[in-house]
């Protein structure tokens, strides 16, 4: 069978190795210049059409996974960004990552139509299944890439997913790097490949199967008093602090619990491996570069919805940083590894203190002998 | 309407009842619970010997995951080669069509995008809710909080699935032989836009999933009572717990069974099976991962 052959596929030895973009997002025209000067190599991005944004708020991450405040939504103000980065050469995917039900299609294959002009835009980002068999259908002109909420495990799913007319697929966030050497091992097509490599952690469970409600809406808060010391604020959802998959698990309920003696240190939170002391709400994966770097990964993203430019640009100078001590010939993987940690702890922490293996987002050492 | 049993272990054969004519087996959420052969092969020939249909469920999976459930194709060809296979991953798809072709499949409810957050069945209700918050400004200022009422266009969203939906996806599967899809029933209701007599739906009761991981939060749970959240390999603690969380905005109590959450829904979600693509009712004797 073609998937128990262990032979490096032609993609591993066509492709350029250890050279990686970097992809960071923006979501302002003056982002393009800060991203540029940090050394970002490509862009990404959400534009959402009055019409669309109408129709279904972008509070509930519908038409992409980017929330209120996070994508352009003037069509003028988007142009010119897009023109910004055209002029720097910086490559940029607009981000369509929804799942989507037929009545939405009309307007976005319409948006999708009028961003095809403009030469900045090399591709598009999607989840859903329906809209990449509308792309291919219409021979939609650029690149199409497979968002982590397409779901893509394994090398016959990336094959899959070229078959569809997709060019490249950003793999899921908790595979562990044996995995993605798996996948690209044996992938039989010249799919490209990109990874999630640094900030934002789900609270533990994979983005393409977790159906809970995800509401990053602004508060609509109204000044005016309508009696002294009240004012009102207006929300979709009145418990939007609390995600579905953050709440604390408080009881357990089975008849087999004898060997849980002591039901309060369940009382944690409901992802039972994870220590939130340990996790600082942070993601990455840099330490994993060092097994990856023979690997033709195209590009590395770094997750960042909402997030500035400054912001952004940190984690951009410390890829950089990370890739650059990844030159070194003699660099053995423990003091690569202890030097990304030390990078990470600058950056996130202000070096006040290290990461956790709770911070990765699928440590080894969390699945050793597991799987 | 065909009524199907879904087990994930032998022992669970124990709940058939002479009103099912199908037996589906297998686990939709881990692969390290992937079937062995000789287990497969133990039901495989009690359905064949009680006269029932037989449907074998996938998981999603890595390239090893990919690799047990090729061995297990492989047996199962032999022995029924159009045997039913529930896919919830598109890698499993494309094995299956390209080296399995004469399998019957059936689309699995993972890969149907249906919105599954309790939290919609309250929101979609649009009654008005006020409720005082926590002012951050030291107690001075009282802030109420009000509910939104959601714009009806979301229904559609809320209620649907892109699969369920979508003639461009309808023509892809049917061409691809997949004429059943397996769905949920969501507690805040269902709507199905799939041709009629061209794809079936099965609906699964009572146990609606929600979301899912790799990183198994249960696996390790028992093994150090007293450090419970030390990490450990797993131990099929799944097959020994539930965790059960309740919170004032869940209007339903979630259960984690291994690595996977799940609420339940016995009320049928929609108004007429009758006059609905739904043809067979899959019915799960407790919670299985």
């Amino acid at each position: 069978m073609i998937i128990c052959t262990l032979v490096l596929c032609k993609n591993v030895l066509n492709m350029k190795k250890g050279c990686f973009n970097i992809l960071a997002p923006f979501s302002a025209i003056h982002d393009v210049q800060v991203l540029k000067d940090a050394g970002v190599d490509e862009l990404y991005c959400g534009y959402i059409t009055e019409d669309l944004k109408n129709k279904w708020p972008l509070a509930f991450n519908i038409l992409n996974r980017r929330g209120e405040g996070s994508s352009f939504d003037n069509y003028a103000v988007f142009k010119e960004a897009i023109s910004q980065a055209y002029k720097y050469n910086l490559p940029v995917y607009l981000t369509l990552n929804g799942l989507y039900t037929s009545q939405q299609y009309p307007l976005l294959l319409s948006l999708v139509n009028n961003i095809q002009s403009l030469p900045g835009i090399k591709g598009i980002i999607v989840a859903d299944i329906g809209l990449l068999l509308y792309l291919k259908k219409s021979k939609f002109k650029k690149e199409i890439h497979i968002s982590t909420i397409a779901g893509c495990f394994n090398s016959l799913t990336a094959d899959f997913y070229k078959e569809l007319g997709a060019n490249r697929v950003i793999l899921d966030r908790q595979l562990t790097v044996e995995e993605i050497k798996d996948i690209i091992s044996r992938i039989k097509s010249d799919i490209d490949i990109e990874i999630l490599i640094i900030r934002e952690n789900c609270g533990g469970f994979i983005d393409s199967l977790c159906t809970f409600l995800h509401c990053s809406e602004q508060l609509e808060l109204n000044t005016e008093t309508i009696k002294k010391n009240v004012s009102l604020i207006k929300a979709y959802d009145t418990e939007i602090c609390d995600l579905g998959c953050e709440f604390y698990f408080k009881k357990l309920a089975n008849g087999n619990f004898e060997t849980f003696d002591s039901l309060t240190e369940l009382s944690k939170p409901m992802n039972l491996k994870y220590d939130r002391d340990k996790h600082h709400g942070f993601g990455c994966r840099i330490c994993d570069l060092y097994d990856l770097k023979e690997y033709p990964i195209k590009s590395l993203k770094i997750v960042g919805r909402g997030k500035s430019s400054q912001e952004i640009s940190k984690f951009v100078k410390l890829l950089l940083r990370v890739l650059n001590n990844l030159k070194q010939a003699d660099i053995s993987k423990s003091e690569f590894q202890s030097k990304c940690k030390a990078l990470f702890s600058k950056v996130a922490f202000n070096g006040k203190k290290m990461c956790s293996n709770f911070d990765c987002y699928f440590s080894n050492s969390l699945v050793k002998n597991e799987k | 309407m065909e009524k199907a049993i879904f087990i994930s272990r032998i022992k669970q054969l124990k709940f058939i009842k002479p009103d099912y004519a199908r037996i589906y087996y297998g686990n939709e959420f881990c692969e390290r619970l992937i079937s062995s052969p000789s287990l497969l092969k133990e039901v495989l020939f009690y359905a064949q010997k009680n006269n029932l249909n037989f449907t074998f469920v996938t998981p999603y999976v890595t390239d090893l995951g990919l690799k047990k459930i090729n061995s297990l194709f492989e047996l199962l060809y032999r022995f029924q080669n159009s045997c039913e296979v529930v896919f919830n991953d598109w890698g499993v798809f494309d094995l299956a069509r390209s080296e399995y072709p004469a399998f019957t499949l059936a689309l699995g409810r993972l890969l149907v995008k249906q919105k599954r957050g309790p939290r919609l069945i309250e929101l979609l209700k649009r009654k008005i809710k006020a409720r005082f918050i926590k002012d951050k400004n030291g107690g001075k200022v009282k802030q109420i909080l009000i509910q939104k009422k959601l714009p009806l266009s979301l229904d559609d969203y809320y209620k649907g699935a892109n699969i369920s939906s979508s003639t461009i996806i309808h023509d892809f599967l049917i061409s691809h032989g997949v004429k059943r899809i397996e769905m949920d029933n969501v507690a805040q209701g269902l709507y199905l836009g799939l041709p009629q007599n061209k794809i079936s739906v099965s609906l699964y009761l009572p146990y609606v999933y929600i979301t899912t991981t790799f990183f198994c939060p249960t696996a390790g749970c028992a093994a150090n009572k007293n450090n419970p959240l030390k990490i450990k390999k797993c131990g099929r603690e799944c097959q020994r717990y539930v965790f059960k969380l309740t919170h004032k905005s869940m209007p339903k109590t979630i259960y984690l069974k291994g690595n996977t959450q799940f609420y339940i829904n016995k009320k049928l979600s929609i108004s007429s099976l009758a006059k609905s693509p739904v043809n067979r009712i899959v019915y799960f004797p407790e919670l299985v991962v």
